[in-house]
């Protein structure tokens, strides 16, 4: 049975950790607002991005980019966080990448993983999946740079045949309280129909060919980094709810310690009081 | 006085620009290239440069980093990896940039990656648009 002593440490312990928990939560809800940002202002840049794509793509057909061929080898792009305690951020992300090698397995195609974000690297680590690169401790500083040094890594290993199709897997942001696991298909480029019209007549420099040449990869990098934000604003949302409701419990857990403090107590005190009366009557005899 | 047109300027980052100017000069991969109101519909790539707009007979310029650009009769819509105001340059620190990158340059191996060759050349170009600027101030 634990003591008055014990019991008062206990609370003493726990209410540190609500401190602790609360101010990740406040810290998680400043980085989020600041992550919303970052999404809001990245995206007039992808949308244009993408209008101008689009309206060359349906010009002119043939890139081995938009073509797509019978998958054998596949890279699947992990975006996970960098830390933990926040909920089953990494672990959702963990299982639906999972659920992936198996349905992938099943079809025979063979599947790569590159990670973004150490969670996911520590996971598969250990497992028998072949990681070709590994990004790790990078969620504080993304950047448009860091999606570009990814996708060229993973254009040229598309380009030079070695993968037939790219996946990206990634929480993408909806609110604060949700987030969606998404998995996208990123090579190749999958002509979407409504995007899919002819625009008016340009005057092109240099050649459409090569405007398009150019301009596929770049595509594919704002995907990357749209995925990226979004993945850093949903960590901040998970953890913000997370430790929000490990402040609860802790306020939860230090109530019913406190009960049962008093209660000791009280009954401590009677049995002091017993023994007291018990003492005197022992005389009186 | 000229005929306006509206000119936006867009990174990853967000709207860095979106006004109504008079006449527009940007750093195409085919050489400098001059915008007016009217202009032939046109898309080309821009390089790492300096771009500047002309509104009451004054040229504001930023350092832009590769992209590329939309002109239409009545618009101009550019859409660069980076840029950057002359104010919001620091000439030291973009010549140490400068230094370093340089450094970089030479680990990487142009056959071999020449991708990665390419976006390293990029950003010296861009940090040698800032430091001219930042000298004509």
């Amino acid at each position: 049975m634990a003591s008055l002593r014990d019991i008062r440490k206990r609370i003493a312990s726990v209410k540190n950790t609500q401190k602790i928990t609360k101010a990740m939560k406040m810290v998680a809800a400043a980085k989020l607002r600041r992550a919303e940002e970052a999404i809001k202002s990245g995206r007039p840049f992808s949308e244009k991005m993408r209008e101008v794509m689009m309206s060359l793509a349906a010009r002119t057909q043939a890139h081995q980019m938009l073509e797509s061929r019978p998958p054998q080898k596949a890279l699947l792009i992990l975006v996970t966080a960098d830390r933990g305690l926040c909920g089953a951020f990494n672990t959702n992300l963990q299982r639906r990448a999972e659920a992936f090698l198996k349905e992938t397995k099943a079809k025979s195609i063979q599947v790569d993983l590159l990670t973004v974000g150490r969670k996911g690297n520590d996971y598969f680590r250990r497992r028998q999946v072949t990681i070709v690169e590994k990004f790790n401790n990078v969620m504080n500083s993304i950047s448009y740079d860091l999606a570009g040094r990814i996708v060229s890594i993973v254009t040229e290993k598309f380009l030079a045949g070695e993968y037939q199709e790219v996946y990206v897997l990634y929480n993408s942001f909806r609110s604060a309280v949700a987030q969606i696991i998404t998995l996208r298909k990123l090579l190749p480029i999958a002509p979407d129909e409504e995007g899919w019209k002819p625009r008016r007549a340009y005057l092109y420099e240099p050649s459409e060919e090569e405007l398009l040449q150019e301009l596929l990869p770049r595509y594919v990098q704002v995907q990357v980094f749209t995925g990226l934000l979004d993945s850093v604003a949903s960590e901040h949302g998970a953890r913000m709810s997370a430790m929000e409701a490990a402040t609860t419990n802790a306020g939860e857990m230090i109530q019913k310690l406190t009960l049962k403090l008093n209660r000791k107590r009280q009954e401590s005190i009677t049995t002091e009081l017993m023994e007291i009366v018990g003492g005197a009557e022992a005389l009186k005899g | 006085m000229a005929e306006k047109f509206k000119v936006e300027l867009i990174t990853p980052r967000g709207i860095v620009l979106d006004r109504m100017v008079e006449e527009v000069i940007a750093p195409g991969v085919m050489g400098e290239f001059g915008v007016l109101s009217g202009h032939t519909p046109m898309l080309t790539f821009i390089k790492p440069g300096i771009f500047s707009y002309l509104e009451s007979d004054r040229f504001v310029k930023y350092v832009v980093g590769a992209g590329f650009c939309e002109v239409l009769k009545d618009s101009v819509t550019v859409l660069v990896e980076e840029a950057h105001t002359a104010e919001s340059i620091d000439k030291a620190e973009a010549s140490q940039e400068l230094l370093k990158l340089e450094k970089e340059l030479l680990e990487i191996d142009a056959l071999e990656n020449s991708v990665q060759y390419e976006r390293a050349l990029n950003r010296i170009k861009v940090a040698k648009a800032k430091i001219s600027l930042a000298g004509g101030n």
